[in-house]
């Protein structure tokens, strides 16, 4: 027992932890709206396209988190651009504008990057890079959401259920959108150290699936998925500390495992 | 938008009204006017442009060019084609229903909304299935469902995008039935069906349309052979029965 509870004497567990849990529970409920809107490409696009402004930042020297975050607003303006410009489709878009900005973030840190950037930690999470700046961000971004999503909980779900009719009932849809975009992108940037730029598109989907396959309501799916976030988070921690591994994979499995016992229990009860 | 020189019964007007998809003009220079208590049906052949104009019309999609004017403060309902739903949504039908309460963004219903809510249903004839899941609903239930939608949110002209498709003959005089009590409640009513006898026949004012509008007016005066062979560019016959309209194909001779 005492094993078990050794890693929570030490602070930077401490902080991982909360950052795990709550960006869990985080990402679980914003993925909702993700995956309800067959977005799953723009949650791991986006997440691969800040690591290229992750790296450049951090070459400049400014915040991570400013430079990342005008990245990817930059990345979600070119997709949109070019979406508009036919015959190219928004998951070619999404898929050259992304994969392009993750190349060009990888060639920065080989080719320029010094030693005080942790490129794998931040590919693949890692529980050490947290800090208590960190454990406030993820806190505070957590707050906005849940905040956003209560005041604006009915337009969010018309918009996500039929965007074409909540515009035509007078509903502000572009602006719903970037709010969502927003909520999106901020809950990746604060997500990153802890899961990897690689792994937060799974944090984003599993949750919500899981809940989905569990409750056909919305409300109740919004909660389960957060919750569901928050056990993978709490659980990959404890379990990548104990096997010496790292954090994002082993959360990531941990949504896994959740995963197939919520197939399992939907096929076994029809 | 514009609301200058409105005329008092007018709700919404197409003037010139021309829409692309990329290069391919899909609708050419339409003029149109919806007026209070009208009850209109837009029938065309497939690709003839009719879910574009509605779409035009209820200001989700931009005109190429051309304007479409509504009335200041009108409420529109749209009640989309049961195919381009999402019937996995997590809802039940009272929620999707809510969706369109303008009351406020909160999760929770108030006791008006409640009211409301009830009133609707009962008055739709739904209101035992509020509870359900949106899946479990019959064709006719859908379109009654979101027909509720649009009247939560107090719209005063229904567009409605085939409500009858796929429906059987019942429920497709049932939904007619509903429309037309609803056009006497004073809701306007504009939608487009592929069901020139079933439907259209039945509507006081028929848009014939196939890209342009061919012809636009009194369902006696608008169902002619002329006009049905200028729209669907196959030639047909318009007979008499019980009082209605019954169009027929005329064979091609060879």
């Amino acid at each position: 027992m005492s094993q078990l509870l050794d890693p929570y004497s030490f602070q930077f567990f401490q902080n991982g932890l909360v950052v795990a849990t709550v960006a869990g529970a985080l990402c679980g409920f914003i993925g909702c709206y993700v995956v309800l809107r067959s977005m799953s490409s723009i949650g791991h696009g986006l997440s691969h396209a800040i690591f290229g402004g992750f790296a450049a930042s951090s070459l400049i020297g400014i915040n991570v988190y400013i430079g990342a975050g005008a990245w990817g607003i930059m990345a979600a303006v070119t997709i949109a651009i070019i979406t508009r410009r036919r015959p190219v489709g928004s998951d070619a878009a999404i898929g050259v504008v992304t994969t392009a900005s993750f190349a060009l973030g990888l060639v920065l840190v080989q080719g320029w990057g010094s030693s005080n950037i942790n490129a794998e930690a931040v590919l693949f999470g890692n529980v050490l890079g947290v800090s208590r700046a960190d454990v406030a961000m993820v806190l505070g971004v957590t707050a906005l959401t849940l905040v956003s999503v209560f005041a604006f909980y009915r337009q969010l779900l018309f918009v996500t259920f039929d965007p074409e009719v909540a515009q035509v009932s007078g509903l502000p849809v572009a602006w719903l959108d970037a709010l969502l975009m927003v909520l999106l992108g901020a809950a990746i940037l604060v997500t990153m150290n802890i899961l990897g730029v690689t792994l937060i598109a799974a944090a984003l989907v599993i949750p919500a699936v899981v809940a989905r396959l569990l409750t056909a309501s919305f409300p109740t799916m919004l909660m389960m998925a957060g919750a569901v976030g928050a056990i993978m988070g709490f659980v990959g921690m404890n379990v990548s500390y104990h096997l010496d591994l790292a954090s994002g994979p082993v959360i990531v499995l941990a949504g896994a495992a959740m995963f197939v016992g919520a197939y399992g229990w939907g096929r076994l009860t029809g | 938008m514009t609301d200058t020189g409105w005329q008092p019964d007018l709700l919404l007007e197409a003037k010139q009204l021309c829409c692309s998809y990329g290069p391919d003009e899909v609708l050419t220079e339409v003029n149109l006017g919806i007026a209070v208590g009208d009850f209109v049906g837009i029938v065309g052949p497939s690709g003839s442009g009719k879910s574009t104009l509605l779409r035009a019309l209820s200001g989700s999609l931009a005109p190429s060019s051309g304007q479409v004017s509504r009335r200041r403060g009108l409420s529109l309902g749209f009640v989309p084609q049961v195919d381009h739903v999402n019937w996995d949504f997590p809802v039940t039908v009272a929620q999707c229903i809510l969706m369109a309460s303008p009351r406020s963004g909160r999760p929770w219903t108030t006791r008006v909304e409640r009211h409301r809510l009830a009133e609707v249903t009962e008055r739709l004839g739904i209101a035992e299935l509020t509870n359900r899941h949106i899946r479990a609903l019959s064709g006719g239930q859908q379109q009654r469902m979101f027909i509720a939608r649009a009247l939560m949110a107090n719209a005063k002209l229904l567009l409605l995008d085939e409500p009858t498709s796929g429906l059987d003959v019942r429920t497709r005089h049932d939904v007619l039935h509903l429309l037309q009590e609803l056009k006497q409640d004073g809701i306007s009513v504009v939608l487009t069906t592929h069901d020139l006898n079933g439907i259209a026949a039945h509507l006081p004012t028929l848009v014939c349309l196939n890209r342009r509008v061919v012809a636009w007016g009194p369902t006696q005066d608008v169902l002619t052979p002329q006009v049905l062979e200028e729209t669907y560019c196959s030639p047909m016959e318009v007979l008499q029965h019980a009082g209605f309209p019954v169009v027929v194909d005329r064979p091609i001779a060879r």
